[in-house]
């Protein structure tokens, strides 16, 4: 096997978050296959703790098991293609609104572009329905949850700074 | 270079922190930030452009990907390249490792074959960045979980090759070292005593944990640990007073406490 090809090799491995192959002990030690679990781990753990800090909101409205469920989907079916770390959240944020998992459930699709706005301070705005703002407020503090929206009704939100602090604004 | 710039024992700064680093007097006498962290313009670059009038700092990135076959990804070059010329870093650093194949961005240091094509692969790789940046690099040793079947050189003589060949400067990860020689058993003196210290620039320390499998992670969770400490302390002892930064990304104790903890190690290093 050539340089490349043992990357290659190295890399699909840890693609395939289940299991090590066996044809791994061509390149490394049989020692060492327990070991390549710890790049797998490392792995699951850095994209689950970047998702659980960008969804905060969406974690809590699913539960951790089912948004655990969601990121290794995520990386077994599309992996990450960006270098840049904070790309994995705009990612997510599509791959749930696009996942069949998620197509009966309107607020969690919405509830994602809340928390990808707020986590990242994107610019411009974001079309939610009415009572959505107010619903997210309710998970990120756990005061109680608003019941009330209004899918019929869709309201602008932005975030902007307020004395220092970041806060969304209802765009009229 | 001007090296001179940088010299003692720092801190890695990360987000939570900066607040607490501009606001209260601290005698931090310099940072390394993380530069892939100020590759867009968010809510901490104007920090960063206050620090760096108080403070000098070091860039360390982790995507260069200098170990990789992927052809070079130009934008996020061209991003860093950029980065540097606003911060002025003191000097610019990676790691050598792969952390990307086939455009699938592994987010992970991932260890080199230490094989003649992975030698002549990586020193082309680095003199491409070298010319690209204008600068030297400084690469840092990584934790290596697994051995590979097939090696020509073993980490040490692989480090020298790649320094000699490529007139890039090292980063010595004290933590790396003493894990990945504790993981297999090993000792790390002596492979520290042969390190090619002349072309060390700087040094990390960080603490790590033990896995279920008795194997140490390196976590980045914990404080630094005696030995690792003890490691520098002989390296001193030799009269190289190289400059460096003890690490945190977790288990993030607040700017205060974490700057305590760098005086300690000043002084554990200082009474041994």
């Amino acid at each position: 096997m050539n340089y490349e090809q043992i990357i290659k090799k190295l890399s699909q491995e840890l693609l395939r978050l289940d299991g090590t192959s066996v044809e791994l002990t061509e390149i490394i030690s049989s020692k060492s296959i327990n070991r390549f679990e710890i790049y797998k781990k490392n792995y699951l753990h850095l994209v689950f703790g970047r998702l659980s800090e960008d969804f905060p909101g969406t974690k809590k409205y699913i539960g951790e098991n089912n948004f655990y469920f969601f990121v290794q989907k995520l990386l077994k079916e599309k992996g990450l293609t960006s270098p840049y770390i904070f790309e994995v959240s705009k990612q997510f944020k599509k791959f749930i609104i696009e996942s069949n998992e998620s197509q009966n459930d309107s607020l969690l699709t919405e509830l994602v572009k809340v928390d990808l706005m707020w986590s990242q301070s994107l610019d411009g705005e974001i079309e939610v329905p009415s009572g959505l703002l107010e619903y997210w407020q309710g998970l990120m503090t756990g005061n109680d949850l608003n019941k009330i929206i209004n899918f019929d009704i869709m309201v602008k939100l932005k975030v902007f700074d307020y004395q220092g602090e970041q806060a969304f604004q209802v765009v009229r | 270079m001007n090296h001179d710039k940088i010299k003692g024992v720092g801190l890695s700064l990360r987000f939570p922190h900066f607040n607490e680093v501009l606001k209260f007097k601290h005698n931090v006498p310099w940072f390394e930030v993380i530069a892939d962290d100020f590759l867009i313009k968010g809510p901490h670059w104007q920090k960063l452009m206050k620090l760096r009038e108080k403070k000098p700092i070091a860039m360390h990135s982790i995507g260069m990907n200098v170990g990789g076959v992927d052809p070079w990804d130009e934008e996020y070059l061209k991003k860093l390249k950029e980065t540097y010329s606003i911060f002025q870093p003191e000097w610019i650093s990676d790691h050598l490792c792969w952390s990307s194949y086939g455009k699938n961005y592994h987010h992970d240091l991932l260890p080199i074959p230490k094989t003649k094509e992975g030698l002549i692969n990586v020193v082309e790789r680095i003199e491409h960045l070298q010319h690209y940046f204008s600068r030297p690099l400084v690469l840092e040793n990584i934790t290596q979980y697994i051995d590979f079947n097939n090696s020509d050189y073993s980490e040490l003589d692989f480090i020298k090759e790649v320094v000699k060949r490529s007139g890039c400067y090292l980063l010595l990860d004290i933590t790396n070292v003493v894990i990945n020689h504790k993981n297999r058993n090993e000792d790390y003196d002596l492979f520290l005593q042969n390190y090619p210290i002349e072309s060390v620039k700087q040094f990390h320390l960080a603490g790590g944990v033990i896995s279920q499998q008795g194997v140490i992670i390196d976590t980045h969770t914990e404080s630094v640990g005696s030995d690792d400490l003890n490691a520098l302390f002989k390296i001193y002892k030799k009269g190289h007073i190289i400059p460096g930064v003890i690490e945190r990304d977790g288990n993030l104790p607040s700017f205060i406490d974490l700057n305590s903890e760098r005086i300690n190690a000043i002084e554990v290093i200082n009474e041994l």
